[in-house]
């Protein structure tokens, strides 16, 4: 991920919102299950090497001019179109991760209901890294709100008053983790097959990809 | 002066056929979704990322 990131960042190339930031979350994911002493660390592991392959299978397609997943194939149209800045493509880029690709990453590492604690921490990498998050996509591309974004705005900064800092951040990802996690099992136990958990998540990445752009529209996204 | 006129018109005619057509970059040709916001490589960084994004030959991230 690092020198595909650095390539992409030499050329300030729109395609690399999503792996800057993304690639903060995977260092820190490598130096905290690099040492992990849970039971489950090999689940771990497969489980956030299948999350990094989604995306970079993707780009891999996209390079090829090869057929894209859908959600990722909304990332490089809106790279390509140029008409939305460049956290508003970081932000599809989570949706694509977090609301499309978690139920089959867990589906396909065959995630038991055991793992669920340690799915839970390992998900709170993504949550935990959004200061050193912000700062790389400042620096790579000038984007300047990506941390206040990341609060949800000032009603969660007034949260964070209260509860602490990063406490909105944290919540905003258990909602929607507790929620791929549910689908994810649901695959795992054959509740639903995979076309109808096409359906759900990509209905679900489409609501989410509005809220962005009613944000990006209220020039929130800069 | 009209002699003048057709070696300038000489030159640029010949300089016109001699001038290679410029070949396309691999991530010219490859590249389906293209738009103003797009990015083109080196022939070199485009293989480069070929290679780094081949999941078929991916090094975990984690071992």
């Amino acid at each position: 991920m690092n020198n595909l990131t650095a390539i992409l960042n030499k050329y300030h190339d729109r395609v690399g919102a999503f792996p800057t930031l993304y690639n903060v979350v995977t260092n820190v994911a490598y130096q905290t299950l690099s040492t992990s002493t849970s039971v489950h660390a090999p689940e771990g592991k497969a489980f956030m090497n299948e999350f990094a392959k989604h995306f970079i299978r993707n780009l891999h397609s996209y390079l090829l001019g090869e057929t894209i997943e859908p959600a990722w194939n909304n990332y490089f149209i809106r790279v390509a179109e140029n008409r939305n800045t460049i956290l508003h493509l970081a932000l599809s880029g989570i949706n694509a991760h977090i609301t499309y690709d978690i139920p089959f990453v867990l589906d396909n590492i065959k995630a038991q209901p055991e793992f669920e604690a340690d799915f839970v921490e390992y998900t709170d990498f993504i949550a935990a890294t959004y200061p050193a998050a912000s700062l790389e996509l400042n620096k790579q591309y000038g984007v300047q709100n990506a941390d206040n974004v990341f609060q949800l705005f000032e009603l969660g900064k007034a949260i964070d008053n209260v509860k602490g800092i990063g406490f909105t951040t944290h919540l905003a990802i258990d909602i929607l983790r507790t929620e791929s996690w549910n689908r994810g099992m649901n695959l795992v136990q054959h509740k639903l097959s995979i076309q109808q958990m096409n359906g759900i998540c990509w209905q679900s990445f489409r609501d989410r990809e509005k809220l962005i752009q009613f944000f990006d529209d209220q020039k929130l996204l800069f | 002066m009209n002699h003048k006129l057709l070696i300038y018109l000489s030159i640029l005619l010949l300089c016109t056929f001699c001038t290679k057509e410029k070949q396309p970059s691999l991530s010219e040709q490859h590249i389906q979704i293209v738009g103003e916001g797009t990015t083109f490589y080196t022939d070199e960084d485009y293989n480069l990322l070929l290679e780094l994004t081949d999941t078929s030959k991916f090094i975990a991230l984690l071992n």
